[in-house]
Formats: structure tokens, C-alpha cells, sequence
């Protein structure tokens, strides 16, 4: 029981990242707890998290969470449950208000002790927090379909090459797997996301993005073996020969890749 | 590849906004006429949309395994012409009576349509329970300063969803799901990482979210995953943040100046909190047109705010609050008890852990209802959570736990 009780520990520390915002969160509970007259708001907003925390925390809870939803690894949606935002905008009101309620005569010093707890409050969640535009995986939009301008490239010159109307299959690289099938879902992948989130075993992955220069016989084979019609390759990375000598037809070009057909598959 | 054709912002009006709108109108009997806003009635009719979009999702991906998209729009449109039907004739019939009343004026017959924007009377500006005490006050100067602040940070974060594009790996699944299905015409049966065929996948079947983004998608002529990125942060930021403001509104009561700050710290804390991968608003900026995220930030902050309105109501005297005012929340709970599966699946749970939970305090709670009233609550609880229960049931059965 005790080993349950500390996965749920460790999920809510990886909930609350740096911890800051928790304390914050934490902070305006008890805060709530004391000064909020409104009982619905109480209930609502001190109550039933703290009886939703209690549970997060309860093994045999977890057991349970685990039992029902096949998989432990969303247990950190029930902390969705204690809202957390609402919480800390709430108390940061409640701080406001106890200056005067308008309509009251508005003089330069309540205008800025009006302005003073409330910017305070902004402040500090500023502080703890961390701006989600800063984070990396946050990049400038290249086209309205919000992903790389290449793989939509590379998807065109495919179906550009093959006329469309049927489906392919394509091995890419692993930097282009989650999006060509966001931008045509004609494309089949030889592997998809699945293979690089989990790191599980494919043949034609481990030949692709090998380290180093590919083995083209190697990767040849891989590709023949799940049928695949189309190989795109990163244009800086080097084979061991040619790919034309393995039979794979160079048929169009982008920026970074280079697109080859199968000329065995395209002659059956 | 086809992005979008020139009548896409006119489709995409017309089933976001305008088929919502008519769906609320024919249901909008069942709201309390104070109520019958404009919003309200485009937001019943939307939630009605999308509860319906589930159980027919849900038969078509069951029964049909080929062509279960392309079934399901028809029958789905067939429903919604029928809907919006019924409200357009709604519509015509009060418009007649109007003229045959005599009624003039285009602003007389809209608030005939629409008669929650009638003026509050007298007696309610006074009312001390009904929660639409607005005495004219002065505006205070702090609270139009924190309205504007509010109003440049939903715009900064409307902007950066357009022009900005978070990177996240499961939009290999959720949103490809949606693309599939535009492109394909089928429902979960090939594998959206790579497009093999497949068995149904239990974990998301029932979701079908994406499914009602490939359908908007397809009415719309719009590429799902523009629609995805682009334009449903759109809709959804917005509605996040009414809900959110209709919260602050129960919260604070008269102390309506205090709404505004309410949600300028809210955007702030949704854009500063991301302080991992798994809160809310990581989840709600960087990844909004997925079904999760609009659990954590629609639907959850949607129950607190009906359970704040039934917590309201458990203050007043019995008899005092009308009782399609005292159905309102209760209709919009089951509608959102349906939505919690339609999002995410993890939804089910979380959906009614809070209803139940929040019922039980309002049940047990020393209110003045009498017993019968507190059994009638307890039914009205139960019926919310059908869906969910039929949902879970359904769930279980998928994975071949029962």
C-alpha cells in the first residue's frame, strides 16, 4: 500500500512541475478556507477538492482508477478535478475586495491600492509559472495545416509523382513521421509514431535512422518486405551505394529529403 | 491537397454557429424565458449537437465498418435538418403571432424570439436570490481597465493559436483519426500512426470527438486538420472563457466588478501554467482541439458552474424559483454527462465523480427542500448519469471486461 500511495506522490510532484503554482494553489485553499464566507463557494472550491485530493492519495483508490481504466497513467486527470486556476483567481479576487466596493468615492490611493493586490496576485503567479509560448515545442506556424512546410512538400511530390487515387506506402524518417499522415492520409508509413514515442523494434526504423551511413542493402530489404512503394531519405545522410543500385528510382526533391520510388513495384 | 474552397467561413458559420443557434431555438422551450438569450440558446443547441453526434457516432462505427463516416453524416444531417427545421418553424410561427398581435419594430420581435434580452424588471433588480441583482452602478474605472487587460490576453492567446503551432505527438493519432475519416469515410478502423487496417481500438472508440470534427470538416470543405489547428482553438478559447466568466458571475454575485479581474488572473494562469505536460492549461493552449484538453477546460469548469447554480438554488425557499429554472441545470448536466464520453473516455470518470459528489452535498446538505424534494433530486441525479453509465458500461464491454 505504502509503494501505491508513493506512485500517486510522485505523479502529483510531476503534476506540479516546479511545485511553486501548487504551493500557490495550496495557499489559496486554505486561504479560501478561512475568509470565504460563501458556503457554495467553500463546498465547491475547498471541499470537494480536498475530498478529490484524498482520494488521488488513497491506494486502494488508485488500485481501483487502475482496475477501471486499464492504465495508471492517467490517475493525474483526477487533480483536473481540484481547479486549480479557478482557486487562485478566486482567492485573488477575494484579496481585491476587501478593499472598497465601487461606486464608493474614487480617489487617486484606492484607484491604486485597488490596482496594488490585484497586480500583486499577477505577479506572483507570473512567478511561479512558466508562459507556455516559452516553451520549445512552441514553434512559428509555417502553414495553416500547423505542421513543417517540408512535409507537406514531401506529401505533394509523392502524390504528385504517383497521381493519386489509391493508397501508398511510405517509409520517412523519424523527424517526419507525426505529420505526413496529418496532411494525406493516402500515405501508409512503413512505421509510424507509435514505434518512435515507444521505442519499439522495426526493421526499416532501425535501418532508416541509423546512426551514421545506412546500410542500403540492408534498408532495401527492410522496405521490400512491407511493401513499401516510396523511400524518403534526409538529403545530408549517406548510404553505403547508391540507391538506384538497389532499384529505388530518385523521382522528386525538396530542401532537406529526397524522394525514391520502387522500380521493381512500379513495373509489377 | 485541397486546404479549404471559398465558401468554407460561410459553411463553418453555418454549423458552428447558425444550426446551433435554430436547434436552440426549437429547444429553447424547455429554458426559463429570462434565459432565452441569444447565447444560452446557441449554446443549448450546440451541447444538443454534439450529445446527439455520440449515440449516432457510436451505431455507425459499431454497425458499419467500411463506410461508417459517410453513413453517419447522412443520418447526422438528416437530424440536424430536422432540428433546425423545427426551430426555423419555431421561429416563423412567433414571428406571425407577432405580426398578428400587431407587434412592430424589428427589436420588439427579436425580444419575441429571444426574451431573455427583455430589460430586467423591478422586482428582479431586487430579488435577493434569483442572482440578477445589477443595481445601475457607476463603472469603476479598476474594473474597465481589468475588462480590457482580459480582453488583450483571450486576443494574444487567439493569435498566437493561429499563428503559433505547439508540437504535440498525439495529434498523430487525434487528429489524423479526424483526417481519416474526412478522407476515408470510416470510423476507427485503420490505425490513424500508420493506416493499416485494425480492430477497434477500445481506449478511444467511444470518444468521437474527432469523428464530429471530421464531420464539420466535411460540411465545412475544410481540411480536418486546419480545422483542428487553426480554427477550433477559435471556438473553443472563447467558450472556455464564458464559462469560465458565467463561474466568476456565481461566485461573486453583485460584486459583478470583480468578473472581470476573475478572468484577467485566469488568463494569466492559463498562460502561465505550464508548469508541466499534464495541467489543464498546458493542455488548453497548447493542445486545445484535442478532446482531453476540453474536458479539463470546458466541461469540468461547465459542472462547477451548474453545480454553483443548484447550490444556489438549494438556498432558496421551495417554491420560489420557477421549475423550468430549477430543470435548467439539471437539463444541462445530462447534456454534458453525454459529452464527457463524446470527448475522452477518461471524461466518464471524472464527469461523474463530480456530479455525483457535487449532488451529494446538495442532497445531504441541511437545505430547506423536504424529503420528497431531496428523493427528487436524487432521481435527477441518477437520470444525469445515464449516459456517462451507459458510456462506461459500454466501455467495459469494448475491452471484454464483462
Amino acid at each position: 500500500m505504502y509503494g501505491i500511495f508513493m506512485e500517486s506522490v510522485v505523479i502529483f510532484k510531476l503534476y506540479g512541475g516546479n511545485g511553486v503554482l501548487t504551493i500557490l494553489y495550496l495557499f489559496s485553499l486554505v486561504f479560501l478556507l478561512i475568509r470565504e464566507r460563501d458556503r457554495t463557494v467553500r463546498r465547491l472550491f475547498v471541499w470537494l477538492p480536498l475530498l478529490y485530493l484524498f482520494l488521488f492519495f488513497c491506494p486502494l483508490f488508485r488500485k481501483l482508477y487502475v482496475r477501471v481504466m486499464h492504465a495508471g497513467d492517467t490517475q493525474y486527470r483526477m487533480l483536473w478535478l481540484c481547479p486549480m486556476g479557478m482557486t487562485v483567481a478566486c482567492a485573488g479576487c477575494r484579496l481585491a475586495s476587501w478593499l472598497p466596493m465601487r461606486g464608493a468615492h474614487l480617489t487617486v490611493k484606492r484607484f491604486f491600492d485597488r490596482l496594488l493586490l490585484p497586480a500583486l496576485t499577477a505577479v506572483l503567479i507570473l512567478l511561479c509559472g512558466s508562459l507556455v509560448y516559452r516553451n520549445p515545442y512552441v514553434t512559428r506556424a509555417e502553414n495553416a495545416w500547423h505542421i513543417p512546410q517540408e512535409a507537406v512538400e514531401v506529401c505533394d511530390a509523392i502524390r504528385h509523382d504517383y497521381g493519386g487515387g489509391y493508397r501508398v506506402r511510405v517509409a520517412v524518417p523519424e523527424d517526419l513521421v507525426h505529420f505526413i499522415r496529418q496532411y494525406d492520409t493516402d500515405l501508409i508509413l512503413a512505421y509510424g509514431r507509435d514505434i518512435v514515442a515507444y521505442g519499439y523494434y522495426n526493421r526499416v526504423r532501425e535501418a532508416l535512422d541509423a546512426p551514421g551511413i545506412i546500410d542500403m542493402t540492408e534498408l532495401s530489404e527492410a522496405l521490400r518486405e512491407t511493401e513499401a512503394d516510396y523511400l524518403v531519405m534526409k538529403r545530408e545522410k549517406e548510404t553505403d551505394h547508391a540507391p538506384e543500385e538497389e532499384n529505388w528510382f530518385l523521382c522528386a526533391q525538396t530542401d532537406e529529403y529526397l524522394i525514391y520510388r520502387d522500380v521493381k513495384r512500379s513495373v509489377d | 491537397m485541397e486546404s479549404a474552397h471559398a465558401y468554407t467561413p460561410l459553411l463553418l458559420l453555418l454549423w458552428l454557429f447558425a444550426v446551433p443557434v435554430l436547434t436552440g431555438l426549437a429547444m429553447a422551450p424547455l429554458l426559463p424565458p429570462d434565459r432565452q438569450k441569444v447565447r444560452t440558446v446557441w449554446f443549448l443547441g450546440f451541447l444538443t449537437d454534439l450529445a446527439l453526434f455520440e449515440p449516432v457516432a457510436v451505431f455507425c462505427m459499431m454497425r458499419i465498418v467500411y463506410a461508417g463516416f459517410d453513413m453517419l453524416t447522412r443520418i447526422y444531417t438528416v437530424i440536424l435538418i430536422i432540428l433546425s427545421a423545427a426551430g426555423l418553424l419555431r421561429g416563423v410561427l412567433i414571428l406571425h403571432r407577432c405580426r398578428r398581435e400587431g407587434v412592430r419594430g424589428r427589436e420588439a420581435r427579436f425580444l419575441h424570439l429571444f426574451p431573455g434580452h427583455r430589460p430586467v424588471e423591478v422586482a428582479d433588480l431586487f430579488h435577493p436570490r434569483r442572482g440578477r441583482v445589477r443595481i445601475e452602478q457607476r463603472i469603476a474605472k479598476s474594473e474597465l481597465l481589468y475588462a480590457v487587460i482580459f480582453l488583450v490576453l483571450l486576443l494574444i492567446q487567439l493569435v498566437m493559436a493561429v499563428l503559433y503551432a505547439p508540437f504535440d505527438g498525439d495529434d498523430a493519432y487525434y487528429v489524423v483519426q479526424s483526417l481519416q475519416s474526412q478522407q476515408t469515410g470510416t470510423i476507427q478502423t485503420l490505425i490513424p500512426y500508420i493506416g493499416y487496417s485494425t480492430v477497434l481500438d477500445y481506449r478511444h472508440a467511444l470518444a468521437e470527438y474527432p469523428v464530429w470534427i471530421a464531420y464539420i470538416a466535411r460540411m465545412s470543405g475544410i481540411h480536418a486538420t486546419i480545422l483542428s489547428h487553426t480554427v477550433l482553438p477559435l471556438l473553443w478559447i472563447p467558450l472556455c472563457y464564458a464559462m469560465y466568466a458565467c463561474c466568476g458571475r456565481l461566485i461573486f454575485k453583485e460584486r459583478t466588478d470583480l468578473v472581470a479581474l476573475f478572468l484577467c488572473f485566469l488568463c494569466l494562469f492559463s498562460m502561465w501554467g505550464n508548469v508541466s505536460i499534464y495541467t489543464p492549461e498546458t493542455f488548453f493552449l497548447m493542445r486545445t482541439w484535442q478532446g482531453k484538453a476540453l474536458i479539463g477546460n470546458f466541461v469540468i469548469p461547465a459542472l462547477f458552474c451548474l453545480l454553483m447554480i443548484l447550490f444556489r438554488q438549494e438556498g432558496a425557499e421551495p417554491g420560489e424559483i420557477p421549475v423550468r429554472e430549477r430543470l435548467f441545470p439539471w437539463i444541462m448536466l445530462f447534456l454534458l454527462g453525454v459529452l464527457s464520453g463524446f470527448f475522452s473516455t477518461s471524461g466518464i470518470l471524472l464527469v461523474g465523480m463530480l456530479l455525483v459528489s457535487g449532488a451529494a452535498v446538495v442532497i445531504l446538505s441541511r437545505g430547506k427542500g423536504t424529503l420528497m424534494h431531496k428523493i427528487r433530486l436524487l432521481v435527477l441525479t441518477g437520470i444525469c448519469c445515464i449516459p456517462g453509465g451507459v458510456l462506461a458500461l459500454m466501455s467495459l464491454l469494448l475491452r471484454g471486461d464483462m
